[in-house]
């Protein structure tokens, strides 16, 4: 029986000599660029763009360089918020006897919601944090005076903008972390792991029911590590971290093949 | 005579309440001692003479077939009537997996007294049907497993119902507890070479302030921690069925107190 080899094991004038080791892997590597560039064509095509706009922005995207990228400036408020859900649930300040995030009078002297808005949304009136905060179910209202903190995460399913932005940077920021593992044999690479097989359909749903908590706690865990050694003990204004933030985290998630 | 003996069994009752037993569950205790009480009266009257089963039936109103299942062993609980677990462990249960009533870290949220979902009259309208809000309330707040908190806000602290106090129930965990903890730590004295898990972390300074914090934390990694090996280590046990005598593997972990850490 014949099977089809590999382009490695294919015998021929290009893996015969010296440099042919290099030859094949630009091959490769050609083909795997395709395949990035193929993957994220069809993605965006999914969101609505047309082939001929995305072929100009392929072009565009070659000469054009942000000064401020455009994912990081939408992401912006988004991270204002997860900012300030952490502080809500890190600080003493805010914390109840439990040790859990208190229902805080929306004014006030002492530990209110204004204080925390104020400090992470300096240009926005506390109305407008507290909608902003609801629209991503990061609180609720408690009567007409006070919130409730709703969860230490900023949920942004449904909103495909922001989801873009999202995938985006987590894109740039896997193939950084892959970039920087691929340079040498590194000491000590940047921790990436990753688990999969052919799983029946019916599993999939006990799958992410089954990873649900861990990842949750797992990137809990690395937000407290995050915010306990942060380049800003007591969260900065936010334009000192867009100038001197160096931005480091974690990401975990299920995915599925399509 | 009714009269006196509701008097005599009133303060029985009161502390069959207090360690926790179900009136089926103080029903069968009762049919198991007067059956046993019955046999020995009897013998007594008979100058030590053993009464036979149908006459212990007789005197007892009790079956002759469930006297001598009675009589083959000491007074308890039957198990046919013994509580499996609360009714409001559902309940409490549904608090931590239902998508509803978690927040969006994935613990439970904090409920609103009444309302509609998610609140916690809406939780016990769906999982304990029929039962008074305010009642199944302070009954949940009397065994610690939720605090009431400012704006009539709810907010669950454990997954399990277990009645707080000196309890039977809660004597026999703690000597089952300790039973176990023993076992493991004369076996790794027996066996170094193969000892079982006993790691400590080891005690950190806190600030008083952050101890809350701390122990919150603590809780919910653990917790989190104990769940997902629970379902990782499922399909063992679903391997085990087929095992006539399947060997059993537990961990427990719990916070010592400050004088045990020094």
């Amino acid at each position: 029986m014949r099977t089809k080899k590999t382009v490695a094991e294919r015998p021929g004038k290009n893996n015969r000599g010296p440099g042919s080791k290099g030859k094949i892997e630009k091959i490769v590597r050609n083909s795997l660029a395709k395949e990035l560039l193929g993957v994220c064509f069809s993605s965006l095509r999914r969101q609505g763009l047309s082939t001929r706009d995305l072929n100009r922005f392929a072009k565009e995207s070659l000469k054009q360089t942000f000064r401020v990228s455009p994912s990081r400036l939408l992401m912006h408020d988004i991270s204002c918020l997860g900012r300030l859900i952490s502080e809500w649930t890190e600080n003493s300040r805010y914390l109840d006897a439990t040790g859990r995030p208190r229902v805080l009078a929306i004014t006030g002297k002492t530990a209110s919601f204004d204080e925390l808005a104020r400090k992470h949304f300096d240009n926005h009136a506390v109305e407008n944090v507290i909608k902003f905060a609801m629209k991503f179910k990061a609180l609720e209202r408690v009567g007409k005076h006070s919130v409730a903190h709703l969860g230490s995460c900023v949920l942004l399913t449904g909103n495909r903008t922001l989801l873009l932005s999202h995938a985006v940077r987590a894109v740039k920021w896997l193939l950084a972390t892959s970039e920087y593992n691929g340079r040498r044999l590194q000491a000590t690479p940047w921790p990436e792991r990753l688990a999969l097989t052919e799983l029946p359909e019916e599993k999939f749903a006990e799958f992410l029911q089954f990873m649900r908590e861990p990842i949750i706690n797992l990137v809990d865990m690395g937000n407290r590590w995050l915010m306990a050694n942060a380049a800003f003990q007591g969260f900065p204004p936010r334009d000192r971290i867009e100038k001197k933030g160096t931005l480091v985290g974690v990401h975990a998630y299920v995915f599925r093949d399509t | 005579m009714a009269q006196a003996a509701i008097s005599a069994l009133e303060p029985l009752v009161e502390l069959f309440l207090e360690l926790g037993i179900t009136s089926p569950e103080a029903e069968s205790l009762w049919r198991g001692v007067f059956v046993h009480k019955c046999r020995e009266w009897l013998s007594r009257r008979e100058r030590g003479e053993p009464p036979s089963d149908v006459r212990v039936a007789l005197v007892s109103g009790v079956h002759r077939n469930f006297v001598s299942q009675l009589l083959a062993e000491p007074p308890k609980i039957a198990a046919g009537r013994e509580r499996k677990g609360h009714r409001a462990a559902r309940m409490l249960d549904a608090w931590h997996r239902d998508p509803v009533y978690l927040d969006s870290s994935g613990k439970p949220r904090d409920l609103p007294e009444r309302g509609a979902a998610p609140s916690f009259e809406a939780l016990a309208s769906t999982h304990m049907r029929g039962a008074p809000v305010g009642a199944l309330l302070r009954e949940l707040y009397r065994a610690g497993a939720v605090d009431l908190l400012a704006d009539r806000r709810i907010r669950v602290r454990t997954r399990g119902m277990r009645l707080p106090g000196v309890t039977l129930a809660n004597l026999n965990q703690i000597g089952r507890c300790s039973a176990a903890y023993l076992r493991t730590l004369i076996h790794n004295l027996q066996q170094p070479h193969d000892p079982w898990l006993n790691e400590a972390l080891t005690a950190i300074e806190v600030a008083p302030s952050r101890v809350p914090l701390v122990r919150e934390v603590i809780y919910r990694r653990t917790v989190n921690f104990l769940q997902s090996l629970e379902a990782e280590l499922a399909s063992e046990q679903r391997r085990s069925a087929t095992t006539k005598t399947p060997s059993f593997v537990s961990i427990a972990i719990f916070e010592p107190t400050e004088e045990a850490t020094k």
